[in-house]
């Protein structure tokens, strides 16, 4: 399929030149197109303004590539009538996710490592396998931090 | 607690950092009450003033709290708390989270001249 017959939404996804490989499902047949861009460029594109980029952009994902502060500045500066999920994933696979409320205006959630998968898995963004074969790294993560609590 | 009809500003500072003076003017509808809680933040703010008696019209957080933590803040706040939360961090900048209609959030980013002009605009001044 060429690029500008895919009638996909699309999936922004910032990543750094270090971030731990993921299994996103980019295949032409998973629901969401996805595009990967260095974080600095996706959060300067975004900065310039959705609408201006001319892109069908469904949600965002930060993952593991974007500090709080630049999470902050990104959904201060989102314009009013970009109305998809924005998701921070950091380190820690513990993330935020701010979605449009009822109104257009946001709510912000708080997600633990079980919710970002459970996020990524039920947008199948990355493949079920892939998050089945994730998913004990979380709950050792879990333990660990059990442990040191 | 000389009238209880003033609405709260609630400042929130770290423990032991008070190198900054926060003022209403005399006769002001408002009063400030100042916390530097040492069990956490969040969970004095969301646990306990936010969900007590008290009016409290806006929360000041004077680098209090990292941008992590203000995010956790915001994803915690009870969603009938319709004040303001303002962060300020060391460089000077601002994160302001307003109540809008709906009852929904709008986060706005503050320059230092915003943050003055906030601080004037409600008459809480900082020295």
């Amino acid at each position: 399929m060429r690029m500008r017959d895919d009638k996909r939404r699309i999936t922004l996804i910032a990543r750094g030149p270090a971030t731990p490989e993921r299994a996103w499902d980019s295949s032409s047949s998973a629901p969401s197109r996805l595009m990967f861009l260095e974080a600095v460029v996706l959060l300067h594109v975004l900065d310039t303004g959705v609408p201006e980029i001319n892109l069908d952009v469904e949600r965002v994902v930060l993952d593991r590539s974007t500090s709080a502060v630049e999470y902050l500045d990104l959904l201060a500066s989102l314009p009013t009538d970009f109305s998809g999920d924005v998701l921070l994933v950091r380190e820690d696979e513990t993330g935020f996710l701010s979605s449009s409320a009822r109104g257009g205006n946001r709510v912000l959630y708080a997600l633990s490592p079980a919710d970002v998968l459970f996020y990524l898995e039920t947008h199948a963004l990355v493949s079920a396998a892939a998050a089945e074969f994730e998913m004990p790294l979380v709950q050792t993560m879990k333990a660990a931090r059990a442990m040191s609590a | 607690m000389e009238n209880d009809s003033q609405r709260i500003t609630l400042i929130a500072r770290a423990p032991g950092s008070a190198d900054r003076t926060w003022r209403v003017p005399a006769g002001s509808d408002k009063r400030l009450m100042v916390i530097a809680p040492a069990r956490g933040l969040r969970h004095t703010l969301v646990n306990w003033v936010l969900k007590s008696d008290y009016d409290v019209e806006r929360v000041i957080i004077d680098r209090a709290v990292t941008h992590d933590g203000f995010l956790e803040l915001l994803a915690a706040v009870p969603h009938d708390y319709v004040g303001d939360l303002l962060m300020m961090d060391d460089q000077g900048r601002g994160y302001l989270s307003s109540a809008c209609r709906g009852g929904d959030r709008v986060l706005y980013r503050l320059t230092t001249t915003d943050l003055d002009f906030y601080f004037e605009s409600h008459e809480v001044y900082a020295a």
